[in-house]
């Protein structure tokens, strides 16, 4: 790659590295995850860069990018995970505290299907059309209409929302 | 609930992810990472294109520019590869072990997976990646693409028809026997092996005996890259290694190393960016041209010269100029040069020994 660039691509990366890890941060519902998950993706989009610019959209190519990473992490996770029957402790939410407010919509954002919690912060977050988020995540304008009315009526019925008070 | 409606809904999700404050973004990490899956994905370079590639930094070896760059004491790993068989889930191409870790590479379907018209996605081990991928023809019987993913280096491709099965000899000990499945309509063979052991050659044979061989350049990040494939009997160049070009540009030291051999040619640069290889699938000496750059501070720029090029003067944008002497190696003649940050060059001008100028080009995008 070029000095001119690789210069592109740097003020490229600083200028998207927040948002791109709120959106992961979405996706992962852990910070640490959500920067590796960004970190990984940059390097991927630096590693095809004349691909990414010629996209003409490098922030849809990146967010793609961070989408299959997070999913690759999931498949990989998936794997040490060891099932039991017994249910982690979980703290009560203090309805007074914007904190919790916020750790209560991470939990259950966690709660839905990886597809479900991709489009829910794609849709409502980034604010991509339908189309856009089909695009996004490889799938039919359909299964993100469908996946979204999932995700919007397991939101409204999510027990972490309910307990910290945000019914 | 409170999330009463969609736009509530964004107004809720926003406080929530406004409220992480993330690390300075890494730039540098990302870089580096990303110089070394462009490497593996070019593991089967053409004659004329110039790689530009790897980077995890060695500071220790700019101190030894001319030594090789991995030396692999002989260690058994266990490593196994299993061709995908006929019950197997849609696009695998092949499995196994190294060391106990288990790999896997699969093709998605060509054009699916966000991957670009007449591109195609691949996930070897946990790491996706899409891109156009290169048709084997007889005379190079896999185009082979790859990646490093963490101590595991995953090497897979498409195999032209000729090929019945390959044979793959790691640097300690194991042998291994790569047949090809189909995927989609494509013959692929896949392998994995620990990323710091060498892999000293990969045969190819037909129903007949050996189509080819290709002895690969193990580069100083771990991984290998197949540049030319020798047809039997043929030995390609005669192994040859020397410092084409090093100095300092501010505080930094940098270098650039040539590595001749049956895998064609390949440079190593060391500098503020790291350190880099890219390789060049000659069987034979070339004119004047650049090879390739390495950005970073200094930025480095390299390239081969015809046999009847003294040096070379680059004018650069701003007016200046850097007169540099070609260094033969083996049989060909190599030029490289560093600038500074925010210097770029725009002219080459290429001289024979009475100072004719004997070539001259422009520099694009360096």
């Amino acid at each position: 790659m070029d000095e001119r660039s690789g210069e592109e691509f740097r003020e490229f990366m600083h200028g998207r590295w927040p948002s791109m890890v709120r959106l992961a941060y979405g996706l992962t519902g852990d910070q640490g995850h959500a920067e590796d998950v960004v970190q990984a993706a940059f390097a991927r989009a630096y590693a095809s860069w004349p691909r990414v610019t010629r996209s003409g959209n490098p922030d849809a190519y990146v967010r793609q990018i961070v989408i299959n990473e997070n999913r690759n992490r999931f498949r990989k996770r998936r794997v040490p995970e060891r099932l039991t029957d017994q249910l982690p402790d979980r703290g009560v939410a203090d309805m007074t505290g914007r904190h919790d407010e916020r750790m209560a919509l991470i939990a259950a954002l966690q709660r839905l299907g990886p597809r479900q919690r991709a489009v829910v912060v794609l849709r409502y977050w980034v604010g991509l059309t339908e189309t856009e988020a089909a695009v996004t995540l490889g799938c039919s304008v359909g299964t993100v209409k469908s996946q979204a009315s999932r995700a919007l009526a397991a939101l409204r019925t999510s027990t972490e929302l309910v307990e910290g008070g945000l019914q | 609930m409170s999330i009463s409606d969609e736009h509530d809904l964004t107004g809720r999700l926003d406080q929530a992810f406004q409220a992480i404050t993330p690390r300075r973004a890494p730039v540098d990490q990302a870089v580096r990472h990303g110089t070394v899956i462009r490497v593996r994905r070019r593991i089967a370079v053409v004659a004329g294109l110039a790689v530009v590639a790897a980077g995890i930094a060695v500071p220790a070896l700019l101190h030894h520019p001319a030594r090789q760059p991995v030396l692999n004491q002989p260690r058994h790993h266990d490593v196994t590869v299993h061709p995908a068989g006929r019950h197997a889930p849609a696009g695998l191409i092949a499995s196994g072990t190294v060391g106990g870790r288990r790999w896997r590479v699969t093709a998605d379907k060509p054009g699916t997976s966000g991957a670009a018209p007449g591109a195609q996605c691949f996930t070897a081990v946990t790491l996706h990646d899409c891109g156009t991928v290169t048709a084997p023809t007889r005379s190079d019987p896999v185009a082979f693409m790859g990646t490093s993913n963490g101590p595991t280096d995953v090497a897979y491709g498409p195999v032209s028809a000729a090929v019945s099965y390959l044979t793959v000899r790691l640097a300690d000990g194991p042998a291994l026997t790569l047949h090809p499945v189909s995927v989609y309509g494509t013959r692929y063979v896949a392998f994995a092996a620990p990323l710091h052991v060498a892999i000293r050659k990969i045969t190819a044979y037909s129903a007949r005996g050996e189509l080819a061989s290709a002895i690969p350049f193990n580069g100083p990040d771990g991984s290998a890259t197949v540049g030319l494939w020798l047809r039997p009997g043929q030995t390609g160049l005669r192994r040859a290694t020397q410092v084409i070009g090093s100095g300092r540009t501010g505080s930094r030291a940098w270098s650039v190393t040539a590595y001749l051999g049956p895998w064609g040619e390949c440079l190593v640069t060391r500098g503020g960016g790291g350190t880099s290889s890219g390789c060049n699938a000659v069987p034979s000496p070339q004119g004047t041209t650049v090879l390739g750059s390495a950005s970073g501070s200094p930025g480095l720029v390299y390239g081969s010269a015809s046999a009847d090029v003294e040096h070379m003067v680059m004018t650069l944008a701003g007016g200046g100029t850097i007169r540099v002497r070609a260094i033969l190696v083996g049989d060909q003649k190599f030029f490289a040069f560093a600038h500074g940050q925010g210097q770029h060059s725009v002219r080459w001008q290429a001289y024979d020994a009475s100072r004719r100028e004997v070539g001259s080009g422009r520099f694009r995008g360096l």
